[in-house]
């Protein structure tokens, strides 16, 4: 083992031996469980929204694609497309 | 009874409430903060914040950011909870979540590029039984935060928690050989990075 890996070892046995400070979070912990209802609500909302967005889109395409397969006009291009050389 | 009774029983509401692995307390605990008594989890919370405090020191050495991540732990466990299943004792589990939520601290920080002192300004050539252990344990942070966080959490595991491979395995969830792949390579990494410093040795 090189020097610098030795050192290393060393100190991490040294420094295992510091005791951590004293910690007490059980309430904060509480409030912030009691305050993280609300943000997922925030984190789905947006979702929500652009899923909203694509559907209308989408069935403003659809109505528009309806309207002009069913046009009168549409078959008879087709059918032209067909018998045409 | 066969393995699969002795899993659990079907408690009034109709859940699972799982009965292996963990203590009598613990369970009890776990099971009423699944059922929302807002009282058991607080008990789970103060029984096991010394050693998640202890374990989170390790990832921070500022206050403030400590007690965050100690409640950052524990909010992830409140909201993992059902995912435990009772097959290793809770307090490992435990920690698997806060040395999740370490790193990702790292993680996040090393994105912001905030870097705490450079090698180059440390200095090595005192004892290392001449440091206190608050003295030494800053240094070996010190050091540490040099690292990637990959080969910052595999060392500090390593050194600060002194674990061994399947230890490791257990608290990040990486396979076997991935520690010991990263365990080598952050190793040679930290001796090249403390020998350019004109480290000397102690």
């Amino acid at each position: 083992m090189t020097d610098a890996l030795k050192y290393l070892e060393k100190l991490a046995a040294r420094a295992r031996l510091e005791m951590a400070p004293p910690t007490r979070v059980s309430s904060r912990v509480l409030q912030r469980l009691a305050q993280d209802d609300i943000p997922v609500e925030q984190i789905i909302r947006p979702f929500a929204m652009v899923t909203v967005l694509a559907a209308i889109v989408t069935l403003i395409l659809t109505i528009q694609l309806y309207d002009l397969l069913s046009d009168p006009l549409t078959g008879l291009f087709l059918l032209a497309a067909e018998v045409m050389p | 009874m066969n393995h699969a009774t002795a899993i659990g029983h079907i408690n009034p509401k109709g859940r699972l409430w799982l009965t292996q692995a963990a203590s009598d307390e613990d369970w009890r605990d776990i099971n009423g903060s699944l059922d929302g008594n807002e009282a058991a989890f607080e008990r789970l919370v103060k029984r096991y914040e010394g050693l998640i405090g202890a374990q989170m020191w390790r990832f921070t050495r500022d206050r403030t950011q400590w007690e965050e991540l100690v409640q950052e732990a524990f909010v992830e466990s409140y909201l993992s909870l059902k995912s435990f299943k009772g097959k290793a004792p809770f307090i490992h589990w435990l920690r698997r979540i806060a040395t999740r939520t370490g790193y990702r601290f790292w993680k996040q920080q090393a994105r912001e590029k905030n870097r705490r002192a450079k090698i180059e300004e440390m200095d090595f050539q005192g004892s290392v039984e001449d440091q206190t252990p608050s003295e030494a344990a800053e240094t070996l942070h010190n050091l540490l935060a040099e690292m990637a966080p990959k080969d910052r959490l595999v060392l500090t595991l390593m050194y600060f928690d002194d674990l061994n491979v399947q230890e490791i395995v257990q608290r990040t969830g990486w396979t076997r050989s991935l520690v010991k792949v990263r365990a080598y390579r952050a190793r040679k990494k930290m001796k090249t990075m403390m020998e350019e410093a004109g480290f000397g040795g102690g």
